[in-house]
């Protein structure tokens, strides 16, 4: 079902104006009507549900009061002159098969004093509240007139679910801040439909307790058991009473406790405790870093001592390394011969070849003396110079290492000085945070925590006793009916009263049995569909993974780690799930419903705007939806995201005068 | 002429009592007497400072002393002899000049631990060192 169009005639600021909706081809199914605060918007929302059910469900304290006319077209009229206020709405089933025109007029006459006077005549209404209400259908070629229009309203689009489908965007954020709970149980009750069950519930116990009592007087007994019973129905209401108010006030000091208990959470002595204990953990720390730091520092002085003499006889140990290494070039080291080798053979007066070379004439002995002659000392020392060449060379590349050692030890120390100094720096927050509590404070508190714990036990209790009392109570009463049944069975004339009394009770136990089976399974649909909507559309999709409405009907949405999240929904997240749960709701409703949502992103910030846009046309299946904003929410960013769903947009044009305001609906953009 | 080998390094007598000051001093105190004897003659070599002993006292036995740090005593001694490696055939020449050298800086040293703060002549020590580390860098 789509509005097709609505027609305004001196309704509100406006002064004669047609609106074309309807749905347009391949999936365009939002219209756009951007309004400044106050230019009009939420009027259309009233006019129609002004037209529908004579009630301006959404009206602003600025219109309160103020008569329905345009106060423009009362200060023109003539004291004495009459005018019309009418709107019309015409809705068209989606397959365009069915149009249903409904029509409210009000009839104005405008008075001595200059106040408009509803004139309440029977040929100009037909309704309490002295308007017209007229409703006419088109099936196919068949056309019709409603005898019954409020009746054949309430049969298309009931009143009491209108909230629904025709509903201020500013509540949205209602349904999920505070406990849920009741919110959501009277939406599943109404969507349910069960208002005809619970009326036939209420008639069937009144009609039980009338017949009871129309028995009085028929036998001393029954008399007696029935005053019996009167008492203890009294007494069940008291009680029942008293338990309510016990369940109230153990809330009220449940909530007074979880708000201490967080505060003592922040500031308990648990949490000093905490600090304390992360205070010794971090002095230990601190010594063993203490004690590595100095070991480093420690071993960065040793070696930069260690280092010093290579690096200060770093000259004379490259020049040494040269002139051995020369003198390696030039074939003197290792040498052919030692200069003691050669002494030693002429001591000996034998030659390696074992020539004897004792005489001072011997050839052999003359040639040694001539080696012996060209063989410097330095030659008894050469393995000393080779072993001196490796010495020196090691010593060289230690040296080479120094920047690299140097740079390591400096950056360990640094590493470890800024650890210590990030270590006592939290050291330091600590001792603060643990001088700054006050532990009287939380003393105080803990003392008021036990005070409201012994309340909500003691409550508990009361609340216990309660219960068995209304049990007995209602055992009681069972008994009585039980005698008094047995009473009034004796009675031959009063068969015909017993057979009705247990009538009553079968149909009041299937009609309760049916109101929670409808109950639950409309909540359970509900659910179903919620989670589906949110989990299609939301825009953090990991973040999320269960949404849930349990018995109570409060509802869940569960993170990764099953965690309750609902809480911590942001505005934009806290809509779309609002949303789902409309769309769920308009879906298991059955009824094929328009929604026309005012000021539907006003609460959001822009870039949640932008999320909620993309996903609104994915909402209620291509359902008609009408948007009811102001230019602040129909943003750039939202426009493009909705523009290709867009059917048709639309610009309230507010003018306002000295003696009332006038309104147009233009096309966006003129 | 050729000196007596020697089994040990000596000190001015009136030196061996900073040799003890140092060591009960920052950053000598767990190093040994070789450290502070090589960190004398460092301070003394680089002022160019060789001062013959006058009185001389038994310091550190030559059989403590690790062969690397000889190694270094044997270079300084060959520059000292103009690049002639014979000083290598006196081993008491070798030694003297570290023992004049070290003489020449001891007091040097002396003023440079204990002058200034705590803490400051090791890095006024790292700092002496990067600038002679950055000079020889490219010959190394």
């Amino acid at each position: 079902m789509m509005i097709d169009y609505i027609k305004l005639k001196n309704y509100r600021q406006y002064r004669d104006c047609k609106i074309n909706l309807g749905i347009g081809e391949r999936g365009k199914n939002i219209v756009v009507i951007e309004g400044a605060n106050g230019a009009g918007k939420t009027n259309l929302l009233n006019a129609i549900t002004w037209c529908l059910y004579g009630n301006e469900l959404h009206i602003s304290k600025k219109y309160e009061g103020l008569p329905v006319i345009n106060t423009l077209m009362l200060d023109k009229l003539g004291t004495g002159e009459k005018s019309i206020v009418e709107v019309e709405v015409q809705l068209v089933s989606n397959d365009k098969n069915r149009r249903y025109k409904i029509k409210r007029t009000m009839w104005i006459q405008k008075s001595e004093t200059g106040d408009a006077e509803q004139i309440t005549d029977r040929y100009q209404s037909n309704q309490q509240d002295g308007t017209k209400l007229e409703m006419f259908a088109q099936i196919g070629k068949d056309m019709g007139y409603y005898r019954d229009p409020a009746a054949a309203i309430q049969r298309l689009l009931p009143e009491k679910i209108n909230e629904y489908f025709l509903f201020d965007g500013e509540r949205l954020d209602d349904y999920f801040k505070e406990e849920s709970g009741e919110i959501i149980k009277e939406a599943v009750f109404k969507i349910s439909q069960l208002e005809l069950l619970d009326r036939m519930v209420t008639h069937l116990s009144h009609a039980k307790n009338e017949f009871l009592s129309s028995s009085k007087g028929l036998t001393p007994e029954v008399k007696e058991l029935q005053d019996g019973k009167i008492k203890l129905q009294e007494s069940l209401e008291k009680m029942k009473d008293e338990l309510d108010k016990l369940v109230d006030s153990q809330k009220v000091a449940k909530k007074h406790r979880d708000k201490l208990n967080k505060e003592l959470r922040e500031l308990s002595p648990g949490n000093i405790k905490k600090l304390a204990q992360e205070r010794i953990e971090l002095n230990t720390d601190l010594s063993q870093f203490e004690v590595n730091l100095d070991e480093e520092r420690k071993g960065k002085s040793d070696y930069l001592i260690d280092i010093t003499p290579s690096i200060f006889a770093y000259k004379p140990i490259a020049q040494t390394l040269q002139i051995i290494s020369k003198q390696k070039e030039a074939g003197d080291i290792p040498p052919n011969y030692k200069k003691n080798f050669l002494e030693k053979l002429l001591e000996k007066g034998v030659c390696i070849c074992t020539t004897i070379i004792s005489k001072k004439d011997s050839k052999h002995r003359k040639s040694i003396e001539k080696l012996l002659q060209n063989c410097d000392e330095i030659t008894n020392i050469s393995g000393e110079l080779i072993e001196l060449s490796g010495e020196l060379r090691n010593i060289k590349e230690q040296i080479s290492g120094f920047d690299e050692k140097r740079i390591n030890y400096t950056k360990k120390i640094k590493d470890l000085e800024e650890q210590i100094r990030r270590k006592n720096e939290r050291l330091k927050k600590i001792e603060d945070e643990i001088k700054g509590c006050d532990i009287e404070d939380i003393k105080r508190k803990e003392e008021k925590l036990e005070e409201y714990n012994n309340e909500i036990s003691k409550v508990d209790e009361k609340i216990g006793e309660k219960k068995i009392t209304i049990d007995n109570i209602k055992l009681k009463i069972e008994s009585l009916d039980e005698d008094l049944l047995k009473e009034i069975k004796k009675q031959d004339k009063l068969k015909e009263l017993n057979r009705f009394c247990s009538f009553c009770d079968s149909a009041l136990e299937i009609a309760n049995e049916i109101k929670s089976e409808i109950m639950e399974e409309t909540r359970k649909e509900i659910e179903k569909k919620t989670k589906k909507e949110f989990f299609d559309i939301i825009w953090k999709k990991e973040t999320y993974k269960n949404v849930k409405i349990d018995d109570s009907y409060n509802f869940s949405v569960l993170d990764q780690s099953g965690r309750e999240s609902i809480g911590t929904l942001s505005a934009g997240e806290r809509e779309a799930l609002t949303l789902s749960f409309i769309a769920g709701l308009n879906t298991v409703s059955g009824f094929d419903a328009p929604m026309v949502i005012d000021t539907p992103l006003a609460r959001i910030d822009p870039e949640a705007r932008e999320n909620i846009a993309k996903t609104i046309p994915q909402y209620f299946g291509g359902t008609q939806i009408i948007l009811l904003v102001t230019g602040s929410e129909y943003t750039s960013p939202v426009r493009k995201e909705l523009l290709k769903n867009i059917h048709k947009e639309y610009k309230i044009d507010f003018k306002e005068f000295k003696k009332g305001c006038e309104a147009e609906v233009m096309p966006y953009g003129k | 002429m050729e000196s007596k080998a020697p089994d040990r390094l000596y000190c001015r007598k009136s030196d061996r009592e900073i040799y003890d000051l140092l060591k009960k001093e920052e950053p000598f105190k767990r190093k040994d007497l070789i450290h502070i004897f090589m960190m004398a003659l460092s301070a003394g070599y680089m002022e160019k400072n060789r001062v013959k002993l006058d009185t001389k006292v038994g310091l550190i036995l030559l059989y403590h002393v690790p062969r690397e740090v000889k190694s270094i005593m044997k270079a300084i001694a060959i520059a000292e002899e103009d690049g002639n490696l014979n000083v290598l055939l006196d081993e008491g020449k070798v030694y003297s000049i570290a023992e004049e050298y070290a003489t020449g800086g001891i007091k040097i040293l002396k003023n440079k631990v204990l002058s200034g703060d705590f803490g400051s002549y090791i890095k006024k020590l790292e700092a002496e060192l990067i600038d002679k580390y950055e000079k020889n860098k490219k010959s190394l």
